[in-house]
């Protein structure tokens, strides 16, 4: 390297002028000299055969862990969408559903994730500034009364209205205990949607009393809990497919008259009675109801654990594949190389 | 503005912003990201709201912005400083200290010694006896030697300020120019009239020498000056790698188009088949903002970021540091000159990477320009010889001094006095020869070893010192040496009274004025002159003419006028000389060695094994240029010489046709062939039909030699080969000002700031000290910088296409309406924070290949050049880009199809979908990088999971700004935690990337192992070789015995050697032979490449160039190679230590 071809010229300089300062002398820092030390990736079969083996060696325990955690689950669908108003299904459970049990409402082919649908809200109206419309459009203010509507935009306004009660029929009939204890998540409950405070000597009524109800909307939203409705804020979390679920309600663990659903959903006939009143038919859209518990992976979708399964078994089988060619051909290397146009 | 008051500032505090922007509004990307910026500002059309793209386009703007500043204070500081430089002005006859803004026109100022000049100066008067003054010009072109320059007679007595203040002269002078070395005015005195020439004018950034003190008139003020006036900003080069990129932008702004289009179809069918019946959805029925074209504006801006927006200040960053690399390697730093070397643009860099075509000047640059007196042909005798370092032949004097030829006084008499170098004595030391021909002081030290010495310079009077006594000598006029004349005159009265004209200069301009009956004279001499030229030596012819009494008289007043004229001067003068330089009588010739510089040989074997084609451009004579191509391993004893030394347009035409055939033939033959062309041939060969013979010609030879080259033809040729070449870049070096054009004209130019000056050094655009520096310039520096500049520019398309081109498979499922999978937030700030490391240390630290790999194995450099930036691989990235953005997306599509992912069977809704491909993106993109990093050091490392880490940080902070700040982050709030939260998340962030990657990782290692590239040989081969420790030994001694990487190297070490009878076979054999084998003076030739002839045999030991065996011969031995047509006298030659050695 040149340094060392120097050491002649140098001593030969140095010896008269050996006070001579050297002040341009670059810095012999490794990060200025780009010698840090550093690791060359070369993608042989010796780092590549490992590597593979080693995803593959990861990969399948946990493939069978979530395989088993989704296979654990307990999910029943209930299609209601050409179903009458009050409609009313037979439900056949045939083993004890234990854990805690979620109940569902699933839309289908519903675009709740249009831009321009997705637009049209004002978080800051459903955290308490009731009269703040301004991202809203259309559905800012009633052309009517020229009063903002509350809770604004065009998610409020189309919000899902069908009910359901689920009833256990073996013994006598005794309705599911529901809550909407844990529907929700914190941040919603907390930072997202709050009523207006409220003066002394008023009603929230009277705090929306500057409002209007949207024009879909049946119920007033003051006598249903205003912005806090559970439903509401559920609605409001917009999916990001068309085809979604929203958690309706969590099975209550208790015990309601004969009938204990402390560990679950006892086995037996259930009849579901959805009061049927949103149109999805007109668009090709579906309804259903469902009945599912979770496992530490959540609901029931295998699609994790049956990918980190095969992907990871493909792992094997390349590390396998590089194995046999390492072996049949490796040696071969040089005169496959001497072949591609080289001499020796 | 005052009128000396310098700024070489771009900008001020007014023109900053206008003409900032005015620069960056001129590159395309950024006028397209400014109009994105306005289309967001219409309501209801963006998907992104509306400064998503005006915040990072300010910061990257600012950014640039910051630079723009940088470099101009740095200007600014030193302009400031330079302007407050102190000066004494005459005001009322007294001298005034103020500063050097301050000078005017007109005004007397008074410079002391070692100060610079403040502007361009008529000297006045000075210190020294008849207004005398020695300058350094260094500062202007980088000549380090002492100028003498005198006051006019009529000046020269002022030499108080009270005189001064009384005196009054107009002065006529040229207005100004940039001619440094030519100047014409007359200062009239009281209605007379003098010429005053460069020999009276000191120009600003030179300094005063030797001299207490001088007074000088101000002339040029600050712009005007020849400084300034010369310090013209180099043209603006812009790489190919630039040009390319811009192509593909371009592609992929229509690919943009497209795809906006398509989405506006996709979303007009949707609208129209299923809005009127979806109720929730009816409100857009009749939108106004609905409409095809709102549509495609709406992708338009959705899919913006196709283009990488942080493309070009990612570029700028990177070329920056890459420069500062450059300028601070210590492999290139040069002790003796204390200097570094320097990357005078940045923007070139990887260029260095893929130069086809080096364009070397000779002198100065292959050669030291350190010029030793050698030999001496007088009296149809030849002294001196080759052996010796510098002339030392006593038989001269003997010869003299037995008075068999008087010729030999005569001749060293000549070399004392003939010449214009200063000697400078200081008290008790040697004397030293100040000159601006390193020829001329090399002569007159010659003449001082043979007791002829010549001490001291007087205006008009020379005195030397001839074998003891003290000779004075009255100059009575200097016809100085032109490119044209190609000699120069002195007109001398000796003292006996005798004017004598001495005249010294090429031989044929000598011969041709020679008085008639000189035949044998010249035949004689011619033979000596051809010996000389043989070896690489500069020769020059001495003749004298003894004038007749009135002879000079008659002729003085002539040159005299000639030297008054303002239009025309040369031309007149030269005619006046052309008057007296004739019937001259030959004395004899000298011979002058130029040493070679520092492992040229070397150098250029390793540059031809990178298979680039060097060129050497020469002024000088055919002889000597091919001497030296030989002594520098441009050609080899068996190499064929094309020589083209025709003089008429026909002649050179038939020529070079004849050529291109042979050419062919000797391709077929597999035999080394070079071109030799002078410049009267050139300029045939450069001009209609024969340009393209020529041109094919140059391209096939693995040498070309052009001498007797004007500076203009040697940019010509440059340009020529540019032309020709269109794919290769092609590189200039030279250190003089004589390759100042060549310099410009080459996409790359390199200076050797050496010793001829700083002229080159300053119009280049990288300046190295020394020549062998290039090997480490190119094959290090530009095969790095050029591998990384094109991994970053690739990585950045990837990169964006591959997050972006999401939004796309997401408009399927989102009803064609332009939403946005993202938050908006985060997609702007996708290329300003979450991936922005990744490139930047990809173009900062990745090291393709080892340097000491790439340095002694010059083959590599050529691979690299095909590991470019092709449409192939780019193609290869942006569909690597789309299968990954589908791998992706639909993976996390199905992931989350169900949506419950946490236990408490609640849904996350749009951004959980979002926040989780985006979360992958960056993993897998910042993870890609780190795969396609050829060379993790920890900054690498850091930045690429720092970046992950980096957007984790930012979510989490991001969910806790609702309602903080009004509707800022309402879509986030909480999201965070959401995420973060399910267990599923962080087993799908372990899937996804690595699922996405695999392919990627099998693909590469299939190629590496079946079809490796010389890169991976190289490094495997490295790797097996280096001492290693710990885990890599363990893997590596693994690898050794089971990997095909032992098969690998032994591959590598038989491609890439040059030591056939070495057989690779054995791996061990590796092992020692490294050990043996020398370190720098190696050159691993290499048959890689199929289309290149072999290889011939290296005509030298590489082993007599190991450093360790020189301790007793310096490391700057001229070799040259003697090449007589005999056989047997094929010399290898030893200059330093004398060895000779046959072969």
């Amino acid at each position: 390297m040149p340094p060392q071809a120097q050491p002649a010229t140098t001593t030969s300089i140095s010896s008269p002028e050996s006070e001579k300062i050297l002040k341009n002398r670059p810095k012999a820092s490794a990060l200025r000299q780009q010698k840090l030390p550093a690791w060359q990736p070369i993608l042989t079969a010796s780092t590549v055969i490992p590597t593979v083996i080693a995803i593959g060696l990861i990969f399948i325990p946990i493939g069978i862990a979530l395989f088993l955690a989704s296979d654990s689950v307990f999910e029943l669908e209930v299609d209601y969408t050409d179903c009458g108003s009050p409609c009313t299904r037979q439900i056949e459970i045939k083993e004890d559903v234990k854990g805690d049990v979620y109940l569902y409402y699933y839309l289908e082919n519903y675009y709740q994730n249009h831009r321009r649908y997705v637009k049209s809200r004002t978080d800051q109206q459903y955290y308490g500034d009731i009269l703040n419309v301004k991202d809203c459009a259309p559905f800012d203010v009633d052309p009517a009364t020229k009063k903002p509507y509350a809770p604004c935009g065009a998610i409020a306004n189309s919000i899902f209205n069908d009910t359901f009660s689920l009833t256990y029929s073996d013994t006598l009939p005794v309705l599911v205990p529901v809550t909407t204890e844990g529907v929700i998540w914190d941040v919603d409950k907390d930072k997202k949607f709050k009523n207006p405070t409220i003066p002394a000597g008023q009603t929230l009524c009277s705090v929306f009393s500057g409002t209007v109800k949207p024009p879909n909307w049946q119920v007033d939203p003051c006598t249903n809990g205003g912005f806090e409705n559970v439903d509401f804020i559920i609605w409001m979390r917009t999916a990001a497919l068309p085809n979604f679920r929203k958690l309706w309600r969590i099975v209550n663990k208790e015990k309601v008259g004969n009938a204990d659903f402390t560990n679950g959903l006892p086995k037996g006939t259930y009849s579901l009675t959805v009061i049927n009143n949103y149109p999805v038919k007109s668009f090709g859209g579906r309804k259903k109801f469902i009945i599912s518990t979770t496992s530490w992976a959540g609901g029931k979708n295998s699609f994790l654990g049956i990918a980190y399964l095969v992907v990871g078994s493909l792992a094997i089988l390349l590390g396998v594949v590089f194995i046999i060619i390492h072996v049949k051909f490796g040696h071969s290397m040089s005169e496959l190389s001497n072949v591609n146009g080289m001499d020796h | 503005m005052p009128a000396n008051r310098i700024s070489t500032c771009k900008y001020n505090l007014f023109s900053f912003l206008p003409r900032f922007l005015y620069e960056q509004f001129r590159r395309y990307n950024n006028v397209f990201f400014l109009v994105i910026a306005l289309l967001q500002q219409i309501p209801d059309v963006s998907p992104t709201g509306r400064y998503t793209t005006a915040v990072p386009f300010l910061i990257i703007l600012s950014v640039s912005a910051l630079k723009e500043m940088f470099e101009d204070l740095k200007r600014r500081r030193s302009d400031h400083k330079v302007n407050g430089f102190a000066v004494e002005i005459l005001v009322a006859g007294k001298w005034t200290k103020k500063e050097w803004r301050d000078v005017e026109v007109g005004e007397f100022i008074r410079v002391d010694n070692d100060s610079l000049f403040p502007a361009d100066l008529l000297l006045i008067s000075s210190s020294e006896q008849q207004g005398m003054a020695y300058i350094e010009t260094s500062n202007l072109d980088g000549e380090t030697n002492l100028k003498i320059k005198q006051a006019l007679d009529i000046t020269s007595p002022l030499t108080s300020p009270e005189q001064l203040a009384r005196f009054q002269a107009e002065i006529t002078c040229e207005p100004p120019s940039r001619h440094v070395n030519e100047f014409n005015g007359n200062i009239d005195v009281d209605g007379q009239a003098r010429h005053f020439g460069i020999d009276q004018l000191l120009l600003r950034g030179a300094r005063l020498k030797n001299t207490a003190w001088i007074f000088g008139a101000v002339i040029y003020t600050g712009h005007d000056s020849k400084l300034l006036m010369n310090s013209k900003r180099a043209p603006l080069k812009s790489g190919t790698i630039d040009v390319k990129t811009n192509y593909r932008i371009i592609f992929l702004f229509f690919v943009l188009v497209a795809l906006a289009i398509i989405s506006a179809i996709g979303s007009e069918f949707w609208r129209q088949s299923n809005i009127p019946n979806a109720w929730y959805l009816s409100f857009l029925e009749h939108d106004p903002k609905g409409s095809f074209l709102w549509g495609v504006l709406t992708f338009f801006i959705l899919y913006n970021n196709l283009i990488p927006i942080s493309l070009q200040v990612t570029l700028e960053i990177v070329r920056f540091f890459q420069a500062i690399y450059i300028n601070n390697d210590i492999e290139m730093y040069d002790p003796n000159s204390d200097s570094c070397a320097i990357a005078r643009t940045s923007n070139l860099n990887e260029e260095l990477g893929q130069v086809k075509f080096i364009m070397s000047d000779k002198t100065g640059t292959l050669t030291r320009n350190v010029m030793k007196f050698k030999r001496v042909s007088v009296g149809r005798k030849n002294y001196g010889n080759n052996e010796d370092d510098e002339f030392d032949d006593e038989t001269l004097l003997e010869d003299y001094r037995s008075g068999e030829s008087p010729m030999i006084l005569e001749i060293l008499k000549m070399m004392a006095i003939c010449h214009t170098v200063v000697p400078e004595k200081k008290e008790g030391e040697e004397l030293i020869y100040q000159s601006s021909s390193p020829d001329e002081a090399a002569l007159v030290r010659g003449a001082a070893t043979q007791k002829i010495t010549f001490h001291t310079r007087q205006p008009q009077k020379v005195v030397c010192d001839v074998l003891g006594n003290d000779e004075t000598y009255e100059i009575l006029d200097v016809i100085d040496f032109t490119s044209d004349r190609k000699r120069m005159s002195v007109i001398v009265r000796d003292q006996e009274g005798n004017i004598k004209l001495y005249t010294k200069g090429a031989d044929t301009v000598i011969f041709e004025r020679l008085k008639k009956g000189s035949e044998e004279d010249i035949r004689n001499c011619s033979a000596h002159l051809e010996d000389y030229a043989s070896f690489g030596y500069r020769t020059l012819c001495f003749a004298v003419k003894n004038l007749q009494p009135g002879e000079y008289e008659k002729w003085a007043p002539e040159y005299k006028k000639a030297i008054l004229a303002i239009d025309n001067r040369a031309q007149l003068l030269a005619q006046a000389a052309e008057k007296l330089e004739n019937s001259m009588e030959l004395v004899g010739a000298t011979a002058i060695e130029d040493k070679l510089q520092e492992w040229v040989p070397e150098t250029i074997q390793a540059l031809m094994a990178a298979d680039i084609r060097v060129w050497m451009l020469t002024g000088d004579k055919r002889e000597t240029a091919i001497n030296i191509a030989h002594s520098c391993a441009l050609v080899h004893p068996h190499t064929e010489l094309l020589i083209v030394d025709k003089t008429t347009y026909e002649d050179t035409y038939n020529k070079l046709e004849q050529f291109a055939q042979r050419a062919i033939e000797l391709e077929k033959l597999e035999k080394e062939f070079a071109m030799v062309i002078d410049g009267k041939s050139l300029l045939h060969a450069l001009t209609g039909e024969a340009r393209k013979h020529f041109g094919e010609l140059a391209l096939r030879c693995n040498a070309v030699v052009c001498c007797r080259m004007s500076p203009m033809q040697k940019a010509e040729v440059v340009e020529m080969v540019r032309s020709l070449a269109k794919e290769g870049v092609v590189l200039a070096i030279g250190d003089g000002a004589n390759d100042v054009a060549m310099i410009q004209a080459a996409n790359v130019g390199v200076g050797i700031s050496g010793e001829e000056g700083l002229q080159a050094a300053s119009a280049s655009d990288y300046a190295i000290p020394r020549f062998h520096f290039l090997r480490r310039l190119l094959l290090v520096h530009g095969a790095w910088n050029h591998d990384r500049s094109v991994k970053v520019i690739l990585y950045s398309f990837y990169k964006n296409i591959c997050l972006y081109i999401i939004e796309l498979w997401f408009a399927i499922f989102s009803a064609w309406s332009g939403q946005t999978i993202f938050e908006r937030w985060t997609i702007g700030m996708f290329n300003v924070i979450f991936t922005a490391w990744p490139p930047v240390v990809l173009g900062l630290f990745d090291h393709p290949v080892p340097a000491e790999q790439i340095m002694k194995y010059p083959a590599l450099y050529a691979s690299f050049q095909k590991r470019a930036f092709s449409i192939g691989n780019f193609s290869l990235w942006i569909g690597m880009a789309v299968v990954h953005s589908l791998s992706l997306f639909f993976l996390t599509y199905f992931y989350l199809e169900n949506q419950v992912v946490w236990a408490e069977g609640r849904t996350g809704g749009w951004l959980m979908l979002g926040n989780c491909a985006y979360t992958y993106v960056v993993a897998t993109v910042c993870l890609k990088a780190l795969l396609e990093c050829d060379s993790w050091t920890w900054p690498v490392v850091v930045a690429c999971l720092g970046s992950i880490f980096l957007w984790m940080v930012f979510v989490v902070a991001y969910s806790l700004v609702f309602p903080l700040l009004s509707n800022i982050g309402a879509d986030m709030a909480g999201m965070a935690y959401i995420m973060f939260s399910s267990y599923t998340f962080w087993i799908a962030l372990l899937f996804i990337p690595v699922a996405t990657l695999m392919w990627d990782l099998v693909i590469k290692s299939l190629f590496t192992i079946a079809l490796p590239t010389p890169r991976e040989l190289a490094v495997m081969y490295s790797k097996r070789n280096s001492s290693i420790n710990g885990f890599e030994r363990l893997a590596s001694s693994w690898a050794a015995n089971h990997g095909p990487t032992k098969d690998a190297a032994t591959v590598f070490a038989s491609r890439f050697s040059l030591r056939k009878k070495i057989q690779p076979s054995p791996e061990n054999s590796w092992l020692k032979n490294e050990q043996q084998s020398p370190e720098y003076g190696s050159t691993e030739m290499t048959n890689f490449t199929p289309k290149r002839r072999k290889s011939p045999p290296i005509s030298y030991e590489n082993e007599s160039f190991v450093p360790d065996q020189q301790e007793d011969v310096p490391p700057n031995v001229t070799r040259i190679v003697v090449n007589l047509d005999d056989e047997d006298d094929r010399i290898y030659m030893n200059g330093g230590g004398g060895k000779t050695t046959r072969v």
